[in-house]
């Protein structure tokens, strides 16, 4: 994410909207992007990243500056996400059949293969993953935050942040093994 | 085998993430060059779990996108009542007292001028001056105590009590003219 002065975000939060459009430019793609990855399709995530901007357009007025407004934005959009994500997943589940087709789609990995088949990989391997865990991956993997962010992200344990990527990738692995497995 | 389970445990979080220190790193690193199981782990872990989501390239941003969110701010800014809002930025701007300490001042105020007023007159107007003082000195009373329970400090009542005595309503307010 880039960096937002302190003149830009106090002009915005006094309601100057040319000010907010450059929050939003400096944010959008990692609020969009983050929403996307945990919600895991595109209509969600426009919903989340409308609501996230909303959300950070109204608390602006009582931002401190105690944070960085990057950790705050963070914050704020992983959590609205998660929340999002699990209201989905109460709704629907996503069958292990449904989010991987043909097996063979894994062994793809390994192999050159195109942005978009990379990205409905990727889109199939959160899909396996509970709203928590997928928060994680997508802040460390795609995000590239370190533990300590992400802990401070998510307001949790930095250990906790180490046991659920440790749990997701277990997963991530358990599903290449069986889809080897049926594969033979 | 303890001992690989121990690295496998590093190698799926810290060693691949990049958040060992440099020591416990090295000895990953060392353990790695002996073990080819923990290698083929690693090598495992980094194509299948970690790979995939780093490779991954960020999606644009839809364009739709500011102009829904700019639309909803427009839309909420004129859905407020212009003047409520005028009201709310007045109310920012000048400090409105509240009610009980203006009315207990008033009261003071009202209470010092009678005083005065009772004692520079009352060879013209006796019953004032039976009737008055005694009333006086108990109102002064309640208004001192609407001050106290409001924890408001009061300027009439500072002024009330500098140039009237109350124990024994000797006036000093006309010290003033």
């Amino acid at each position: 994410m880039e960096e937002i002065s302190k003149d830009t975000l106090i002009k915005a939060s006094q309601g100057d909207m040319q000010a907010f459009e450059e929050v939003y430019k400096a944010s959008s793609s990692f609020v969009y992007n983050v929403a996307y990855r945990v919600v895991n399709n595109r209509e969600d995530a426009l919903e989340v990243a409308q609501e996230v901007f909303m959300i950070i357009h109204d608390k602006l007025k009582t931002f401190r500056f105690e944070s960085s407004f990057k950790t705050w934005t963070y914050r704020i959009t992983a959590n609205y996400a998660i929340n999002f994500a699990k209201k989905l997943s109460r709704s629907k589940t996503v069958p292990y059949e449904d989010a991987f087709g043909e097996g063979a789609v894994l062994n793809e990995v390994e192999t050159q293969i195109d942005q978009e088949h990379q990205s409905q990989l990727v889109d199939k391997l959160l899909a396996e993953l509970n709203p928590d865990q997928r928060a994680c991956v997508v802040l460390r993997d795609i995000q590239g935050l370190s533990y300590e962010e992400i802990a401070q992200t998510l307001n949790i344990n930095i250990n906790t942040v180490r046991s659920r990527l440790k749990r997701s990738r277990e997963k991530l692995l358990s599903i290449r093994k069986k889809v080897d497995y049926e594969k033979v | 085998m303890k001992k690989c389970d121990h690295f496998k445990d590093l190698i799926l979080t810290d060693y691949m993430d990049g958040e060992l220190d440099k020591n416990s790193a090295k000895n990953v690193e060392s353990h790695l060059l002996e073990c080819s199981d923990c290698r083929a782990f690693l090598k495992e872990v980094k194509s299948n779990a970690a790979l995939p989501f780093q490779q991954t390239l960020h999606q644009p941003v839809p364009a739709e996108l500011w102009g829904a969110i700019r639309q909803r701010i427009e839309d909420r800014n004129q859905a407020v009542n212009p003047l409520a809002d005028f009201i709310e930025k007045l109310k920012g701007l000048i400090v409105i007292p509240r009610l009980v300490p203006v009315f207990a001042s008033l009261i003071l105020m009202f209470l010092a001028g009678s005083v005065t007023f009772i004692e520079a007159h009352k060879h013209l107007w006796k019953p004032a001056c039976i009737i008055g003082v005694p009333g006086i000195k108990m109102l002064a009373l309640c208004a001192l105590s609407f001050c106290i329970n409001n924890k408001t400090p009061n300027i009439a009542a500072i002024h009330f009590f500098k140039y009237i005595n109350i124990f024994n309503l000797r006036v000093g307010y006309l010290d003033l003219f």
